[in-house]
């Protein structure tokens, strides 16, 4: 579909109404010689035309408004046009003057050479019609049109048709004027000639019908060409509509639906990159969201690390004080130990003690009996003297005899003295470990409250690590899980400690009471045996100075009550003595109870500390495993998080482009619908003129009014 | 584990940071939990509230420490050791809340979880806002964080008010 510029279109269409002009002013020209050939003279009239037409033509070409070439057969086509209308006007002439020849006046020859003028012009508008009936017929030659833009044609037709509507309604006005003048001037000459009505009346009729008969003749000429020409069109119209039906509606329609094709693509391609784009955003959404995770994952991991080696540390601690722990409880068993061995030689001193005691009570009991014999003797002395010196050496014997046991027995409570001193000692130092247990435990029991704190933080961090923290929450519990044990262990081992402490106390509280009875059983003993020993002095003095002894009966008997009285004494030291020592061994064994049972505790508390430092052993191995997870997830998470970053860029890039593409998407969409509008402001400009083809235009109407 | 225990329910599971308070085993969501310390020494602040004890520096942040029984039980029961201090984040603040004793990590199930009814809801009981079901143990009493941290700023408020009314 080519459309050639309207320059172009302009300059033809100038052209042709110069050619136009022309052919009219030829014509005009023509008829005015025409006129004055019959006013002269027939002869000299014509060969007046034919020399004015040479004139005329040689003039134009000389003047060179148009080659000859480009008019094509417009010399053939005037001279015809000139032989038509003279050879109409000569015959109009000749039977005008013929009919109505007579003699009639100057004026009235001017009046019928003005009515013949009027009909030669009509002749001539009539010519110039049919002309450009013809001229008109011919543009639209399918032939010679082939190539053009014949829409533009078909469009500048409608204009040439109208203006040759009106030639053709003005020359038949003119054609009416001039027969109608030429009939009343015929029917003035006839009724001037004394013609009657009958004759007129049939003059009038032949002039008429001749007239009519001219007429209807170049008006068939016409209605020909034209029904030629509009049945070209027709062909034409009907040939361009089919061209359009065929080429150019499928062209179109092909035009069209790629179109809408086109339209259809670009609306999925925006879809799609709507969609596109809003999964990107989506994605980048995730990603971003991921990162802030994986960051927040990747604090987690660190903190969880600072805390893990923090908790480590203190795991470290516990074991290092499990460590001092499990040798402070080494040594309170082997101190537990040695002190149940202390006790046990004391029981066994005790016991031989206990029987000392008891022979020394016995001997007590003898010693006074003796010393009451001897009193009862030395009273009897007097009665008998000779008696007196064996009874004094008896005295002599019994009191060394006593004398040596009470030696035995203040040996035997100096023995007891100092085993019970070192057993007090023993339990003291007993006491005083305990105590330093008991902070050790405290020690451990605060290292495994903060290691249940940091296991209970731990499970947090691993909660909120999600995913990732999952199998670390698992070694989180268990590290609670262990220091829960620790604790619930502690607290039994604090509960031995303090039954062992609460035992020593009382083993220390007996041991001070047997301390007591003993001491105070050696003064007593002590005091006896001096006494004994007074009293045997007495009885050695008493051999070699029985006189004297005799002599002295009084201060002997002074003495005598002394010493019974000391050995009373004596015997209720060595009776109370006996009581302390069965007091004591109440104590003892209590204490031995006691010790027993803190050696039982201590073993059961080393055991413990052996059990409490094997799960800190673990809990460490958990502990550095954990720690080395969370390193690891530390590590991984941080690649993941650099891997999310460089997503996240790579994404960012990714919906760069995309906006860019929906840039170029928008503008392929505006581009398309220019085209849209184009195409059809196209189907528009191309459609009507099609219609108007089919219908009967303007042409037809034309030719409808002709015959 | 979502804004709030309530909207938490809608899911499988959710984690809750447990500690006892007052013979109570109360819980939080384990999101909002930053960290259970050993309460440390506290700045005490001139000026402040009953419930805010005072300050801690947590690794260089500054933090309130509101005493949770003050803010919850107040009377009865005698205050407990409060030797843990959970610090926890709600609007977008960071408080520490003294407690008795943290106790473990729970994962409840959504069936477990029950809403707090809307009777004691409506009727201003809305710092705990659902209730874990435990077999044959008392239930956790899940707390709304942003109901206490509302009471925690109207602390000031309510007693002013208080005093105005015994002036």
């Amino acid at each position: 579909m080519r459309v050639r510029p309207p320059a172009v279109v302009a300059a033809e269409l100038m052209d042709r109404i110069r050619r136009e002009q022309l052919e009219a002013s030829l014509a005009s020209g023509l008829a005015a010689s025409i006129h004055l050939a019959f006013v002269v003279g027939i002869v000299r009239g014509s060969i007046v035309f034919v020399a004015a037409s040479v004139l005329v033509v040689a003039l134009w070409r000389f003047l060179g408004r148009f080659e000859p070439t480009e008019l094509g057969g417009l010399p053939r086509r005037m001279a015809r046009a000139v032989f038509m209308g003279s050879l109409l006007s000569l015959g109009v002439a000749i039977l005008g003057v013929e009919t109505f020849h007579t003699d009639a006046g100057l004026s009235l020859a001017t009046g019928r050479s003005v009515g013949v003028a009027g009909v030669v012009y009509s002749s001539l508008g009539a010519v110039v019609v049919f002309h450009r009936t013809r001229l008109l017929c011919h543009r639209f030659d399918p032939d010679r049109r082939r190539g053009d833009g014949s829409i533009v044609d078909l469009e500048r037709m409608e204009p040439w048709a109208k203006s040759l509507s009106r030639e053709v309604r003005a020359v038949v006005a003119g054609s009416a004027l001039a027969v109608a003048w030429l009939l009343g001037d015929g029917v003035v000459q006839a009724l001037a000639q004394g013609w009657g009505p009958v004759r007129i009346t049939a003059a009038a009729v032949l002039f008429a019908s001749g007239c009519l008969w001219l007429t209807s003749l170049l008006s068939r000429a016409i209605a020909a060409e034209l029904k030629n020409a509009i049945a070209d069109l027709r062909a034409e119209a009907a040939g361009v509509e089919a061209r359009m039906a065929d080429g150019l509606t499928a062209e179109i329609d092909a035009l069209g639906a790629g179109m809408r094709r086109g339209d259809e693509l670009t609306r999925t391609l925006t879809h799609e990159r709507d969609q596109q784009s809003i999964e990107y955003a989506h994605v980048e959404r995730l990603v971003r969201g991921l990162g802030a995770r994986m960051e927040t994952s990747i604090h987690g991991a660190g903190e969880l690390v600072t805390r893990l080696e923090s908790s480590r540390r203190a795991t470290g601690i516990a074991v290092l004080g499990g460590e001092a722990f499990d040798r402070h409880a080494r040594e309170l068993e082997t101190e537990a130990e040695a002190s149940a061995h202390w006790l046990e030689s004391l029981e066994r001193t005790d016991r031989g003690f206990g029987a000392s005691v008891e022979r020394i009570s016995a001997a007590a009991r003898e010693t006074r009996g003796g010393l009451a014999e001897l009193a009862q003797a030395m009273r009897g002395v007097d009665t008998a003297p000779g008696s007196t010196t064996e009874f004094a050496r008896g005295v002599l014997a019994k009191a060394e005899i006593g004398r040596a046991k009470f030696a035995a027995t203040v040996a035997g409570i100096e023995a007891i003295r100092s085993a019970t001193e070192t057993a007090e000692l023993v339990i003291r130092g007993l006491g005083a470990r305990t105590q330093e247990i008991g902070g050790i435990l405290d020690v451990i029991d605060d290292v495994g409250d903060q290691t249940s704190l940091l296991a209970l933080n731990a499970a947090i961090i691993a909660a909120q690590a999600g995913e990732h923290g999952r199998a670390f929450s698992v070694v989180a519990d268990e590290i609670r899980d262990l220091a829960d044990r620790v604790l619930v262990s502690t607290k039994e081992i604090g509960g031995l400690i303090r039954a062992v402490q609460s035992e020593s106390e009382r083993a220390i509280d007996a041991i001070e009471a047997g301390s007591g009875s003993v001491s105070m059983g050696f003064t007593l003993s002590t005091e006896a045996g001096r006494t004994l020993d007074e009293i045997a002095e007495i009885a050695r003095e008493t051999g070699p100075r029985f006189e004297t002894f005799v002599a002295s009966a009084g201060s002997r008997e002074t003495a005598l009550q002394h010493a019974v009285e000391l050995a009373g004494n004596v015997d209720a030291a060595v009776a109370e003595l006996a009581v302390a020592s069965r007091s004591r061994e109440g104590a003892r064994e209590g204490a031995l109870r006691g010790v027993r049972s803190l050696r039982g505790a201590a073993g059961e508390l080393r055991a413990s500390v052996r059990a409490h430092a094997a799960q800190l052993a673990h809990i460490d191995g958990d502990l550095g495993a954990a720690f080395d997870d969370a390193r690891s997830i530390g590590v991984v998470l941080g690649d993941q998080g650099q891997g999310c970053f460089e997503l996240a860029r790579v994404i960012e890039v990714g919906a760069e482009r995309l906006q860019s593409l929906r840039a170029v998407d928008e503008e392929l969409a505006v581009a398309q619908s220019s085209v849209r509008a184009q195409v059809e402001a196209l189907l528009s400009a191309s459609r009507p003129p099609a219609g108007k083809m089919t219908s009967p235009g303007p042409l037809a109407r034309t030719t409808g009014e002709r015959p | 584990m979502n804004e709030s225990a309530s909207t938490s329910t809608a899911h499988v599971s959710v984690d809750l940071a447990c500690f006892e308070l007052a013979g109570q085993i109360y819980a939080v969501p384990i999101a909002r939990v930053r960290e259970i310390l050993t309460t440390p020494r506290l700045t005490p602040l001139p000026d402040a509230p009953e419930v805010i004890e005072g300050l801690i520096d947590l690794r260089g942040t500054l933090i309130p420490v509101v005493d949770l029984w003050k803010l919850l039980v107040r009377d009865g029961t005698p205050a407990g050791p409060r030797n843990r201090t959970v610090v926890v984040e709600a609007r977008g603040l960071v408080v520490g809340f003294r407690v008795d004793r943290a106790t473990q990590v729970v994962a409840a199930t959504a069936d477990a979880i029950e809403t707090i009814p809307e009777l004691t809801r409506e009727a201003g009981c809305a710092v705990v806002g659902a209730v874990v079901r435990r077999k044959d143990r008392s239930p956790i009493l899940v707390l709304e964080l942003d109901v206490l941290i509302d009471r925690v700023i109207g602390s000031r408020k309510s007693a002013m008010t208080r005093d105005e009314v015994a002036a």
